[in-house]
């Protein structure tokens, strides 16, 4: 993994300090190394002295994101499935972990997926009409025993659908199905409307997103696309 | 061999016994009743019994024999210390408790208070006391005594009833809350005692279930939960059980729950799993029931959860892990039916929280319990099935619920017999795959599902109901009800394009299909899966191809399945006994197409006898090429079909590759354009001409095939075909679909069909011309002949014209036109005449317009008009609309220089206040044509009057281009007027000169002349100067020299006041004068006062008088010198003749005057 990455995934931090030279901590350092399996000769390079007052905000902030980070990558690693579906309930695009991974995931086990990811539409379809307060994001649309479905609905009625494991013995939390759906929605808005060979009805082919899909299955380590 | 059958059926796997899901009643036991002989007893035992209304007490009531023996208890054990339980609850126990042994025994006794052998009577009912008491050996089970009494009414609590109760009450040892009284015959309050008596009982009953648990508890204290974890549990289900015996149901929730913690401390091991699971299921089965019973959804669904989080991965060994799934799919479809029931009595479910989704998490279960055992197939066919039944029965007949039978109440923690194990799970495993029909299973339970999602809103969800149900039969090879299952559901997923989802139905369908020899759907679903939106293997879409081909030639597909069943088989059997259709009809619309077709109208309307010109682009994306017989379109109008078929025949196919474009023969993903070209009838024109089906035929098979393509949306131009834009594959799908047919002709795409075309009907031939005769004039009424001429066949009617001013907003045209002397506004429509033009003939109308302006201006003349025909169609009839834009130049008529003059006739723009002064208009005619000027008038302001009487003048003169005339108004002004301004206009009234008119035509004089025009000037501006004297001359109008004339002076005050002046008259070398040569004196106010002069004048010509001056207010600061006034109005010269001769003699008298 890059060492920019690592920055990336923090943006907090890169927000407060842009510009700076920075160092860290050793000890937050090594938990964050650690956690991301990089060596630590590559950690030396961003070890850049600084004064303690801009260490001990840095460390604050730190804490406080660390949390974000791993809620955010244990939250994709039980990505499932998402699905892209326009407003004629066309799947524009799709993607299941077994897309990935196929020793994850059993083709039949695939098809299930689908078809609970097509029977969500029943319940957005429902919400559509009722959906006073004008936030596309839906929350929680279903539960079983395996799976949760959290769903995002467009003005234009765009809708997409993310499909998280349950087995994973994980809370979750509301905001990491939030912030992942609006990402995903607003890359979805650069990948359609900005371009302009995007025939609308079709799938969307597109190696941005692919890449933040990716990330959202957590794939890639790559926290901001 | 199986005859005994029945009995391993019955044994499920976490199956809720009947005793726990009866509801448990208070069980009240009667006895002294003798309901078949006794007419009274029956009354009773029946208004007991059975005619219980839903508000009444719930209790079960039962009869008791005498001899009847009721369980007797157990003798407690007095210590605990060496017990170990053997296991969590014994199958006996609930029955025993819900049927057997009652908390109250009740007696009935007929005893009157006032009967004569009371006493007699009275021992023998203790004696039944007695013998009651006797069949209850250590149970403390209350005992109730009735009296049935026939007396009408309670008797009155006299002191002989009174003591004959208490009697009666020390006798049978029972107390006096327990006696009780019914006088049966009164009717009237009967139900009322009986009421009252079940509440008593109900009371003593709850009494005796209190003392139980009372007891029950009594012995936890010696209890250590080491030893004794699964007492704990038992006890407290048993405390839960008598609760709700009470109908305490909070407290029985809490009992239940206090069970179920304790059953989760014990140590689970292989041994006693199956135990745990099966007891934690029945006390969440309890729960869960009475929660939903007390209106408490929420709590029972986290209760449900609770439970299945623990034991969702509670794992036995894999030999029995299908025993684990089965466990797991049961309590979900518990649940589900815990759900359901909660749902009839009044729950209302959620779109997300109803009892489909248990359900549908039970199938799935199901489902993976059904693979769980698929490996063990094999092994245990080499069972001894005798031995196998032995121990079902014994597994239904077990001491405890959830014991394995072949080591009962064993619950040591050793290492368990292997042998014993290995034999005992053959034995369970043989039962689940002899006795348990997998598949109805599921689908059952899947149709509760679907049924559930069809009632809550789910309609997708249903569907996928229905699919995995199709899966199920297509699994077991029930492949016909597979086939209908799926049908059911594809036009949904059609439309849905879920691609994956689509094909996977797509194929399992076709499968079905295919293995069970169903030529129809065969064929049907194997076009549909040709197209290259579905993505397989190219090889795989061929070998389809070419057994679709194969078929309609009844002959056998190739084995598409590398299964070693032999389909073949069927196929030929399906072909000998002929079961098959020989028409095959397959609607194209909404099936993913292997060949698009778009249809366009090379016009979106045809005119009148242009040829009708209709192209039909084809594409084949199936992975083979592919020959068709015949094209046929069909239209709106059936007459047309015959034009649009396309059947090229046999012999040109024999004559090879050189006409293969003439032929219906189509490569892969190559476009081919098939044209058509039509005349349209005349009838038709005026119409609009619509597709509505295109269809091919496959005939060269045995089997006859017709695809047909509808239009589905007729009135709705140019939908369909286009509609399912999703299955056409668009540029960027084909390119990720894995077929390698990527090169799609980009051409089509850009087709946008066309499927309605518009027969336009030919115009009428009607002629609008407008005749003029530019330049116009200013403010004339400009007339514009309008001819229409109608050279057609049929004559027009209903004409009106509308005359729009261009380039002006609708709303400023208030100008008004003029027809036949009537005005009219512009942009209204107005009916020219009311009869027709009849062939041949035109009609001709003047209209007057108005010139406004200089500008120029341009008018529209639309004329609409129907042709009066009453069957023709291809003529255009409805209202037809001729235009005609003409463009006016206008020129000024005349041109009008205005001049002020004094009354002298001198030009002056000093007018005073009651002073009269001239307006002189010159008219110069600038019109190329003669005008004849009528009158001309004006028509002045406020404050300015004639001088003489008015009368209008007429002029009636001609004037030719350049003619000047002048005209003379004598005017004065009554007020003063102090800033500039306009006296009034000036009003022309002219005509185009007629006598100008070379045209001799009389009409055409008659009709063009006698309009009048008016037009206005507008007169100059002036402004009235205040004066204050006003000097009137009286003058003859010559004068001779030597001949004295009389020059008077009229001088009037215009002041209101007196007014004081000096008038002097300068001394001249022209004449001579007499009279005030220099005075002063004053003018009183308003009044006149006048001075005389007589002149001699004393040379000849035009010679200058003597300057007469006059000063205003002469002695004051202010003088004002009367000069420049008096210059305008007092005239300065005079002509004087010379002296006639002939009159000499009298020239002494001039002399004389001259002396004077």
């Amino acid at each position: 993994m890059e060492l920019p990455t690592i920055i990336k995934m923090v943006p907090s931090v890169i927000l407060s300090f842009h510009g700076l030279l920075m160092a860290f901590h050793g000890d937050i350092c090594e938990s964050y190394f650690n956690f991301f399996k990089c060596s630590a000769r590559k950690l030396q390079h961003l070890i850049i002295s600084l004064s303690n007052a801009a260490i001990l905000k840095f460390k604050s902030i730190l804490d406080k994101s660390e949390w974000d980070v791993v809620g955010c990558l244990q939250f994709r690693m039980s990505v499932l499935a998402l699905v892209i579906v326009n407003s004629d309930n066309y799947p524009v695009f799709i993607k299941t972990r077994h897309d990935y991974d196929k020793s994850k995931m059993s083709a039949e086990e695939n098809m299930n997926i689908l078809y609970n990811m097509n029977a969500t539409l029943d319940i957005i379809e429902e919400r559509q009409g009722q959906n006073q307060n004008r936030d596309p994001y839906l929350g929680l649309l279903n539960q079983c025993e395996s799976y949760k479905i959290y769903g995002l609905l467009s003005a234009t009625r765009i809708k997409i659908l993310l499909m998280v494991s349950t087995n994973v013995s994980v809370m979750f939390r509301d905001s990491e199905a939030r912030s992942t759906l609006k990402q995903l929605y607003s890359s979805y808005i650069d990948v359609t409307t900005y371009n302009p060979f995007y025939c609308p009805g079709s799938e969307v082919q597109s190696k941005k997103l692919e890449e933040l899909v990716k990330s959202v299955f957590g794939l890639t380590a790559d926290y901001n696309r | 061999m199986l005859g005994t059958t029945v009995v391993p059926a019955d044994y499920e796997i976490g199956k809720i016994p009947d005793e726990l899901s009866h509801h448990p009643l208070p069980l009240i036991y009667f006895a002294g009743l003798n309901i078949n002989s006794n007419q009274t007893h029956h009354y009773v035992w029946e208004t007991f019994a059975n005619k219980r209304a839903p508000d009444r007490t719930p209790m079960q009531y039962r009869l008791m024999d005498n001899d009847c023996m009721i369980p007797p208890s157990k003798q407690k054990k007095s210590t605990y210390d060496w017990y170990v339980p053997k296991g969590i609850l014994k199958t006996n126990w609930l029955i025993k408790h819900l049927h057997e042994v009652p908390s109250v025994a009740v007696l009935c006794v007929e005893l009157d208070w006032d009967d004569v052998n009371f006493n007699t009577r009275k021992q023998e009912c203790v004696n039944q006391v007695e013998a009651l008491r006797g069949q209850f050996i250590n149970r403390s089970c209350r005992i109730a005594l009735v009296l049935l009494q026939k007396s009408l009414t309670i008797p009155i609590e006299d002191a002989m009833t009174t003591e004959r109760a208490s009697n009666l009450c020390e006798a049978c040892d029972i107390n006096a809350t327990s006696l009780f009284v019914l006088p049966y015959q009164d009717s009237q309050h009967f139900l009322g005692y009986i009421y009252r008596m079940e509440a008593a009982f109900f009371e003593l009953s709850s009494s005796y279930y209190q003392q139980e648990m009372k007891f029950i508890r009594s012995h936890r204290d010696q209890l250590n939960k080491t030893n004794h974890g699964l007492l704990f549990v038992r006890h407290q289900f048993k405390l839960g059980f008598f609760s709700e015996m009470r109908q305490d149901f909070q407290g029985a929730i809490k009992n239940y729950k206090q069970a179920y913690a304790n059953l989760m401390e014990i140590r689970s091991s292989l041994t006693n799993i199956y135990e745990i699971m099966v007891i934690a299921g029945f006390i969440n089965y309890k729960v869960c029931r009475l929660l939903f019973n007390q209106n408490d959804p929420r709590e029972a669904i986290a209760h449900f959860q609770k439970h299945i989080n623990i034991f969702k991965s509670k794992d036995e060994t894999p030999e029995l892990e299908f025993e684990h799934f089965a466990w797991l799919s049961k309590q979900f479809s518990i649940f589900g039916d815990l759900f359901d029931a909660a749902i009839a009595s009044g729950l209302v479910p959620g779109q997300i929280q109803h009892p489909g989704y248990y359900y549908y998490e039970s199938a799935l279960l199901a489902i993976k319990r059904q693979a769980a055992i698929e490996p063990f197939r094999e092994r245990v066919q080499f069972i001894n099935k005798d031995t196998a039944l032995v121990l079902i029965e014994e597994a239904l007949r077990i001491e405890f619920y959830g014991q394995r039978p072949w080591r009962p109440g064993c619950q040591s923690l050793n290492p368990l017999d292997p042998e014993k194990e290995r034999e005992g799970i053959k034995v369970l495993q043989y039962h689940e795959l002899v006795y348990i029909n997998h598949s109805t299973l599921i689908i059952n339970l899947l149709k509760d599902a679907m049924n559930q999602f069809k009632r809550n809103k789910c309609p997708r969800m249903m569907r996928f109901m229905t699919v995995l149900i199709a899966q199920q039969y297509y699994d077991v090879n029930d492949y016909p009800n597979c086939l209908t299952h799926l049908n059911q559901v594809l036009p949904f997923y059609r439309t849905e394009k879920w691609k994956q989802i689509l094909v996977s139905i797509l194929t399992t369908a076709f499968n079905a299909a295919y293995s069970s020899a169903n030529l129809t759907e065969f064929v049907k679903l194997g076009f549909e899966f040709l197209s290259s939106w579905i993505p397989a293997e190219l090889e795989f879409k061929k070998s389809i191809q070419e057994s679709i081909l194969k078929v309609l030639s009844l002959q056998s597909p190739l084995n598409l399945k590398n299964s070693e069943e032999n389909i073949d088989e069927a196929w030929q059997k399906m072909f000998i006994e002929g079961t098959y259709d020989t028409q095959i009809t397959i609607k194209m619309n909404p099936i993913v197409p292997f060949i698009e077709i778009k249809p366009v109208f090379s016009q979106k309307a045809y005119k009148w006898q242009e040829n009708v010109h209709l192209k039909l682009y084809m594409l084949l994306n199936a992975p083979m090429p592919m020959n068709f017989d015949k094209l046929s379109l069909t239209f709106d109008k059936s007459y047309y079909n015959q034009f649009c078929n396309y059947c090229p025949s046999p012999k040109s196919s024999i004559d090879g590759d050189t006409n293969d474009n003439a032929l219906l023969h189509f490569e892969p993903m190559v476009m081919k354009c098939f044209e058509f070209n039509f005349e349209a009838r005349i009838e038709d024109y005026g119409k609009q001409l619509e597709i509505t089906e295109i269809t091919l035929f496959m005939n060269d098979n045995p089997i006859k095939v017709t695809f047909n393509w509808i239009n589905e949306n007729p009135s709705d131009n140019n939908k369909c075909f286009s509609h399912n834009s999703c299955f056409s594959s668009s540029p960027s799908l084909t390119s990720s679909s894995t077929s390698s047919i990527s090169s799609y002709p980009p051409k089509f795409y850009h087709i946008t069909p066309t499927l309605t075309t518009f027969l336009e009907p030919r115009k009428p031939i009607v002629d609008l011309s407008l005749v003029n005769a530019s330049p116009a004039l200013l403010h004339e009424m400009y007339p514009i002949k309008i001819v229409i001429e109608n050279k057609d066949e049929y004559s027009i009617k209903d004409i009106s014209l509308t005359i729009v001013k261009m380039e002006e907003a609708a709303e400023t045209q208030t100008v008004s036109f003029i027809l036949d002397g009537f005005p009219l506004a512009l942009g209204t429509a107005q009916k020219l005449t009311e009869s027709m033009i009849d062939p041949g003939t035109s009609l001709i109308k003047i209209v007057y317009l108005p010139i406004s302006d200089l500008n120029s201006q341009r008018f529209m003349f639309s004329v609409l008009f129907s042709v009066n025909s009453a069957e023709s169609t291809a003529i255009s009839s409805g209202p037809n609309l001729l235009k005609e834009i003409v463009s006016i130049q206008a020129i000024n008529p005349f041109n009008i220089s205005f001049t002020t003059c004094t009354p002298l006739n001198t030009p002056s723009r000093v007018i005073r206040l009651m002073e009269p002064f001239v307006l002189k208009a010159d008219i110069t005619c600038l019109s190329p044509l003669p005008l004849e000027l009528i009158d001309c008038n004006v028509e002045l302001n406020q404050n300015i009057f004639h001088t003489l009487p008015y009368i209008p003048t007429t002029l009636n003169k001609l004037l030719r281009s350049d003619d000047r005339t002048e005209c003379h108004f004598a005017l004065y002004s009554e007020s003063q007027i102090t800033q500039e301004t306009g006296l009034g206009v000036l009003v022309i009234r002219w005509k185009k000169s007629t006598t100008s008119n070379h045209n001799s035509n009389t009409e055409s004089t008659e009709e063009d002349g006698c309009q009048i025009n008016k037009i206005k000037f507008t007169l100059p501006a002036i402004t009235v100067q205040n004066s204050y004297l006003y000097v009137e001359t009286k003058l003859p109008e010559f004068g001779t020299t030597r001949e004295s004339l009389l020059l008077t002076y009229n001088l009037a005050n215009r002041t209101d006041d007196l007014l004081p002046l000096s008038l002097s008259l300068d001394k001249s070398d022209n004449f001579m004068f007499a009279g005030n040569c220099s005075v002063k004196f004053s003018i009183p106010a308003k009044s006149q006062s006048t001075q005389l002069f007589v002149l001699y004048p004393l040379v000849c010509g035009h010679v200058s008088l003597p300057k007469l001056k006059i000063i205003l207010y002469p002695d004051t600061e202010n003088p004002i010198d009367m000069d420049n006034v008096l210059e305008d109005i007092v005239p300065s010269y005079l002509l004087v003749m010379p002296q006639r001769k002939i009159y000499t003699p009298f020239e002494p008298i001039g002399n004389a005057v001259l002396t004077k």
